[in-house]
């Protein structure tokens, strides 16, 4: 077991830790690392805000422009094309 | 509403799709891409993804997400398209310019002004994010996608993929280090 990690190797460790629970003495060394080290906590901030901006647009729909929809003619396009794929 | 399953209700017919879920659609494809043209194509193709694959609609979440989700990969091929189409020089595969050989920060993290809970008055960092998104080799997009965008567990991703689990976090850390990269130099510039 090693008691120092480099930046790299911490980097690396913050995004595991996003896909999975690391063992207890890697998330102390982590945190013990991330107190010293002002980029690497940057670092997990921008993990963070990236993975915060792909998530946030499952929940705001409303934001979208609800002036723009569809053409009517558009629909009728799109529905011939879900009909003839269907008796395809 | 009270059948026995609800979300699947329309799959029968999928031209009520088009009334239901359509304009929904397009407007979140217009989020992304300015043409309209290209935002109902997408909405076809979205539609007809759909139809293909709606056995493996589990109802483990509504139509509206399921078609979303669609729509996402959608619309992150059609940038990766048009982005590679011109010029395609392959982004430069990089061998860690982030850290010296010591494995210390060689290109130190820049703090980013970004509220997550006020992304709406952030457009442009979401345009840019997913302009980095289509940019990153298609493997480690299509890991990172499934990871963020449909909230896989590394597990089911590593299943798709054929993948180990090692495989899998070291790909992810890939995705997330080149997208932060990215938008440091394509965001940051831009001058937010």
């Amino acid at each position: 077991m090693r008691w120092m990690y480099n930046c790299k190797e911490v980097s690396e460790m913050v995004s595991e830790s996003m896909d999975r629970v690391l063992p207890f003495y890697q998330r102390v060394l982590i945190r013990m690392h991330l107190l010293m080290c002002k980029y690497c906590v940057l670092c997990k901030e921008q993990f963070e805000t990236i993975r915060a901006t792909m998530r946030y647009e499952e929940l705001h729909g409303k934001e979208l422009d609800a002036s723009r929809s569809l053409s009517k003619d558009g629909k009728e396009r799109l529905k011939e094309f879900l009909k003839n794929q269907l008796t395809d | 509403m009270n059948e026995r399953k609800p979300e699947l209700a329309g799959i029968d017919n999928p031209e009520s799709w088009v009334d239901s879920y359509g304009d929904f659609l397009y407007r979140f494809a217009l989020s992304r891409i300015k043409d309209s043209s290209v935002a109902e194509d997408l909405v076809q193709e979205t539609f007809l993804a759909a139809l293909r694959s709606h056995e493996n609609f589990m109802g483990q979440s509504t139509v509206k997400t399921w078609l979303i989700a669609i729509l996402k990969h959608k619309i992150v091929d059609h940038i990766r398209k048009k982005i590679r189409e011109p010029s395609s020089d392959k982004i430069e595969t990089l061998s860690d310019p982030d850290f010296d050989e010591h494995g210390h920060w060689q290109l130190r993290p820049g703090k980013w002004a970004i509220n997550p809970g006020k992304l709406y008055e952030q457009k442009e960092f979401v345009d840019v994010l997913y302009r980095c998104l289509a940019e990153l080799p298609e493997r480690l997009a299509e890991a990172f996608i499934k990871r963020e965008m449909d909230g896989l567990s590394t597990a089911e991703i590593c299943k798709e993929l054929g993948i180990t689990a090692t495989n899998s976090w070291v790909m992810l850390y890939r995705a997330r280090m080149s997208l932060r990269r990215c938008l440091e130099n394509k965001w940051l510039s831009v001058g937010s």
